[in-house]
């Protein structure tokens, strides 16, 4: 098994995360008019959410998601 | 949004707006300083791992696994804070010289109640704690003769103001509605 499995189990979380959060800006938008305390709050989570899925990304370049899963032995190593 | 409000309780010619009630602005804020809290334990640990185990961050397995973590983690808390936001913003009333509207917010789920003025039996406030003394917010509970037995206005800002008018308006329909609704 490679540590790919992580960010398999990432991306199910992220498209729970998506639904969810499609239903709380669809929530937004039909419950208050077109305004600029909607759009503000609406563009803030989503930059928000933006920001997050940068630094992720940008911290887990180059990692190599076919090494496969060998928990105790690698960190064995690593920390001693 | 006065135009939003005036469609929204589909307002009558006679009919005006006296408030326009939300919890006070400092019960989100306890919520934010919860939130804020919450963004600072990733820190945190980061903080102590790096200084007690910075192998961690060398180990390809444990490194991505933890950056993952913090992601799924801080995604979570934002939602739940804009969540909580949505809860605290679309959770209002509004009093008119007529009747009171009540539009409770639950995650993905709306109740709007509606109570004619007259109906009203009493009005009582409630104002628990330091914060709520120190910022002058409480809980305003109208008890009424209708379906509906109770609404309650929470940690609205100045609730005796409130219920004093609310009070004084509940005469004036009732009088209005006794006289067949002759003013």
């Amino acid at each position: 098994m490679s540590i790919g499995i992580f960010l398999i189990a990432y991306y199910i979380f992220l498209a729970v995360f998506i639904v969810f959060s499609i239903l709380a800006v669809y929530h937004l938008a039909n419950f208050i008019p077109p305004s600029s305390m909607a759009f503000f709050t609406t563009y803030i989570f989503l930059a928000g959410v933006a920001l997050v899925l940068f630094v992720s990304w940008r911290e887990l370049q180059g990692v190599d998601w076919t090494q496969a899963l060998s928990f105790f032995s690698n960190s064995y190593e690593s920390l001693y | 949004m006065n135009l939003y409000i005036k469609k929204f309780i589909n307002q009558a010619s006679y009919e005006e707006i006296v408030f326009f009630l939300r919890a006070d602005v400092i019960i989100f804020l306890k919520e934010a300083i919860l939130f804020v809290a919450l963004l600072a334990l990733p820190f945190l640990a980061n903080y102590f791992l790096q200084s007690s185990f910075p192998e961690i961050f060398q180990d390809t397995i444990i490194f991505p696994l933890l950056t993952l973590l913090a992601s799924a983690y801080f995604l979570t808390i934002w939602l739940v804070f804009f969540l909580v936001f949505l809860d605290y913003y679309l959770d209002f009333w509004i009093v008119t010289n007529d009747r009171i509207i009540d539009v409770s917010q639950h995650f993905f789920s709306r109740t709007i109640s509606e109570l004619d003025l007259y109906k009203i039996q009493d009005v009582t406030v409630e104002m628990h704690g330091f914060l709520a003394t120190m910022f002058n917010y409480g809980t305003v509970y109208i008890q009424t003769a209708g379906a509906r037995q109770r609404f309650v206005f929470e940690n609205i800002p100045e609730p005796r103001i409130v219920a004093k008018k609310i009070m004084e308006l509940a005469e004036v329909d009732s009088k209005y509605h006794n006289n067949g609704g002759k003013k």
